[in-house]
């Protein structure tokens, strides 16, 4: 009897192991390679300053080795956005590209006439593995999709920024509070309240702004915009049904009044154009300022380190609120063609499939319910204090969520707050953001001042109502988010773009500091004969 | 046969000559020659950029042909362009005409000192700023030019006047430029000069003396006369240089805000070429900035030859 269980077992074994050298080998989306295959990547990015990881060496690289019999190569990474646009131009014009490649839509549609980049329309349907494809690359919205494609062949995999780039309003609440106002249902109380702030000796300032007032992120104008029905950056449809680029529109001209008069009485610093944000770190450290329109990781860096006597200084959130003359109103979301991500593979690639396995196994760890392995690729927990977020050490620089993640869990973590949990299930992103919310709840509950700060920031993001994500997805919910309509750009935009952006910021300045002789009107002008009434013209070919 | 003939027949006769006899001496000259050509000459074929639809991908020998289409847009359609051609010439002149009148009267001054050692000591002095780069002078500036905090402005506020933005203001942007500008170098200057002031025969010096000059007047009648030669010749090699209003320098301090008086081509073909990428444009004004260069320098390399007989070829 026990030789025969023994022969049972052998042969269970030995037809288990052969089965998963089958499942291996011809696994097309998570297979290990027979022979070791070598990826080239380049990478925007330091490799740590302590020496505990490389880019080429870390828990991401290990396992692709050992598991997908991949190595990683590091043809060269760059510390800044600047050393690595020059590199990247460098490595065009050689025709030293790495494997792996994240263009813009001008860097695409050059390699792509080129020549240089692979042809992955076979490979994509093959090698991407089901969850990565619906749920992610063809979640993304239908533009984002097309953009991939030239003459039906899939050249890319496009991903675009969907729910992180709008604004929300910080308020100090003990400010408010100190003056006895409500929160603000409109742009107009909301400015009243800042001027409130300084007439009344709490602030220095209503409003910060630094030298980019279009596009910062930190504090720029963009929230102000949106509540007027301008939006800095896009092209909207008007109301004959063309495009117009929404900078050039009278309601642009209203809100740089608005600035202009704010800056005239004081309300805002006088130097503003020779500031940068680390001018605006120090305002809101000092409590020079009590109003920031700003992107969501204000939240977790640099509000929780201004506190006093160890308690954080708390913020109201609130969405952009109206202005009381628009009907019409919208918050700028993103999505647009020009913010698209291209990822493709080169040309020359002898295993493009290999390239696709590392998005199947990164989208799968990290997003994937079923497959999920958080705790080793998200964030590792060294101990009760400290955890390593090795997601950030992903050489290709890819996170494969699916498209606005953190709106849809802004929603999740509030319906678990309110009781529904079965939706946490759904997204490891859901999952976490809860927990961490249910830490920040419990710091609360026992009043220990170092956990509330260092769970404050999460518990903005994603604390149910009154958090910026859940503010964010009453806004999708409520269509209230307004998109680029311009869904591909011409080479004549390309060419023009850069000018034309430079001359609007540089007139946006000068015409708040009264330092403009130029008209509104003269701007328009003189925008358009720079070229952008021939890209006006090009965008509306078709309507 | 006129003299003049002769003479160049001779001249030729001696070139030939020399090269028979110092032919291992011209062989050294090669390797000059071969650098010259490879990191000088042969990067010139890239200004072709400028005249066409340049990508990156295709490179100078694939992109396309777009004749003066670049050249147009940055005349014709750019509505600041002109502006900034006027600024890059009057913080060239403003920069030239204090930047190098300093250095001569601080030479003038330094040559009246008698004491060795004080005299040494100030020139070391006066020469460090040129050894600071801008990025850290531009640093420097800042925080002490600053409306709120900066020493300066403490100081006027100090006795009662209002804080100015000096980097902020078009009015006041251009003095920080020439200001910071002549403090940065004026000590450097003055060593050419100091030299040519070692060149005067001391006996000029005694006998003017002898008849009653005081300081002044042998500085006035001896010592400026006798570094005019010099003066001329800086002055005229400057002229080149006109369109070159320090990049270095601007970049680090200029903001958006006084473009207007400060933007100038330097910083306008980074902003496009390197910032945005247009290399064919940004190529095309660095074309024309350079044809201009050239003609000034060949103008002003004449006019060296007819004024002070300073000969470069």
């Amino acid at each position: 009897m026990k030789k025969l269980l023994a022969v049972l077992l052998a042969l269970t074994m030995l037809l288990s192991l052969a089965s998963m050298a089958e499942t291996a080998a011809d696994d097309p989306w998570f297979g290990r390679f027979d022979e070791p295959v070598t990826v080239r990547v380049v990478v925007n990015g330091a490799d740590s300053e302590d020496g505990s990881w490389t880019w080429e060496d870390n828990e991401w690289t290990r396992e692709w080795l050992e598991r997908f019999n991949i190595k990683i190569e590091v043809m060269w990474n760059a510390n800044t956005d600047e050393a690595y646009n020059t590199k990247f131009a460098m490595a065009m014009v050689t025709g030293e590209l790495p494997d792996l490649l994240v263009l813009n839509q001008k860097q695409f549609r050059e390699l792509q006439a080129a020549g240089k980049l692979a042809d992955i329309t076979d490979y994509y349907e093959e090698n991407i593995y089901p969850y990565l494809k619906e749920k992610v690359i063809e979640a993304q919205p239908e533009s984002a999709q097309a953009a991939a494609f030239v003459d039906g062949r899939r050249y890319a995999i496009t991903t675009s920024g969907f729910g992180t780039v709008s604004r929300s309003i910080f308020i100090r609440r003990d400010y408010r509070e100190k003056l006895g106002l409500e929160i603000p249902t409109t742009m107009e109380e909301l400015i009243d309240m800042g001027k409130a702030f300084v007439d009344e000796g709490l602030a220095k300032y209503a409003f910060v702004l630094t030298d980019k007032v279009t596009g910062s992120g930190y504090t720029d104008m963009q929230a102000v915009c949106n509540a007027y029905g301008a939006y800095p950056g896009l092209w909207i449809e008007g109301e004959d049904g063309k495009l117009v680029y929404s900078p050039t529109t009278e309601n642009m001209h209203t809100v740089l009044d608005i600035f202009k008069d704010l800056y005239d009485n004081g309300y805002i610093q006088p130097t503003f154009a020779t500031e940068v944000s680390d001018n605006v770190t120090a305002y809101i450290k000092n409590g020079e300022v009590g109003i920031l329109g700003s992107d969501f990781w204000v939240a977790t860096w640099p509000l929780p380190i201004t506190y006093e006597d160890g308690t954080v200084i708390d913020w109201d959130i609130i969405s952009v609120p109206r202005s009381e003359t628009n009907e019409d109103f919208h918050v700028q979301g993103t999505g647009s063609a020009a913010s698209i991500s291209y990822i493709c593979v080169n040309a020359e690639c002898e295993h493009p499939e290999a390239v696709l396995r590392l998005f199947n196994h990164t989208c799968s760890v990290n997003t994937d319910p079923e497959l999920q392995e958080t705790d080793r690729f998200h964030t590792v927990k060294v101990d009760e204090e400290t955890s390593i977020s090795v997601h950030m050490h992903n050489p290709t620089v890819r996170y494969w969520s699916v498209p606005n993640v953190n709106t849809l869990t802004g929603w999740a973590v509030k319906e678990a707050l309110d009781g529904n949990t079965q939706y946490l299930a759904e997204q490891p992103h859901y999952q976490q953001q809860y927990d961490n919310v249910q830490k920040y709840l419990k710091a609360v509950e026992a009043g220990d001042k170092d956990a509330i700060r260092a769970a404050w920031g999460s518990n903005k993001l994603f604390g149910g109502v009154g958090s910026i994500f859940y503010n964010f997805y009453e806004l999708y919910h409520n269509n209230l988010f307004i998109f680029d309509a311009l869904t591909e750009k011409s080479e004549d935009y390309d060419r023009l773009w850069g000018a034309l952006s430079q001359y609007e910021n540089t007139f946006y300045v000068n015409y708040i500091c009264g330092t403009e002789e130029t008209t509104f009107e003269e701007f328009v002008q003189n925008w358009m004969d720079m070229g952008g009434a021939l890209l006006t013209d090009q965008v509306n070919a078709d309507r | 046969m006129t003299s003049a003939a002769l003479r160049a027949q001779n001249i030729k006769k001696h070139h030939k000559k020399s090269v028979r006899t110092d032919y291992m001496l011209c062989a050294m000259l090669i390797p000059g020659f071969i650098y010259l050509a490879i990191f000088e000459f042969a990067p010139l074929f890239g200004l072709v950029i400028g005249f066409q639809d340049f990508k990156l991908s295709t490179g100078v020998f694939h992109s396309g042909w777009k004749g003066l289409d670049n050249f147009r847009y940055i005349f014709t359609m750019y509505p600041g362009f002109w502006n900034i051609v006027k600024n890059t010439v009057e913080i060239a002149l403003l920069k030239l005409c204090f930047g190098f009148t300093a250095p001569i009267v601080v030479s003038l001054m330094l040559h009246e000192v008698t004491h060795s050692a004080y005299k040494r000591t100030i020139q070391t002095l006066v020469y460090i700023p040129h050894f600071v780069s801008w990025v850290i002078l531009a640093g420097i500036l800042r925080s002490m030019l600053d409306p709120d905090n900066g020493l300066i402005n403490t100081i006027i506020k100090l006795f009662g006047g209002a804080p100015v933005y000096f980097l902020g203001s078009n009015t006041t942007f251009r003095g920080v430029l020439v200001v910071s500008d002549v403090w940065k170098g004026f000590g450097w200057g003055t060593i050419i000069y100091m030299a040519a002031l070692t060149g005067i025969d001391p006996a000029l010096y005694e006998a003017a003396t002898i008849d009653g000059a005081n300081r002044f007047q042998r500085a006035i009648h001896i010592t400026l006369p006798g570094i005019l030669p010099i003066i001329t010749l800086n002055l005229i090699l400057s002229i080149p240089g006109i369109l070159n209003a320090g990049f270095d320098q601007i970049f680090n301090l200029y903001n958006e805000r006084v473009y207007k008086t400060a933007d100038v081509l330097d910083t306008f073909i980074y902003r496009l070429g390197i910032l945005d990428s247009q290399y064919a444009l940004s190529t095309a004004i660095g074309l024309v900035k350079s044809v201009i260069g050239s003609v000034l320098l060949i103008g002003s390399y004449k006019f060296a030859e007819k004024a002070v007989g300073y000969k470069v070829f």
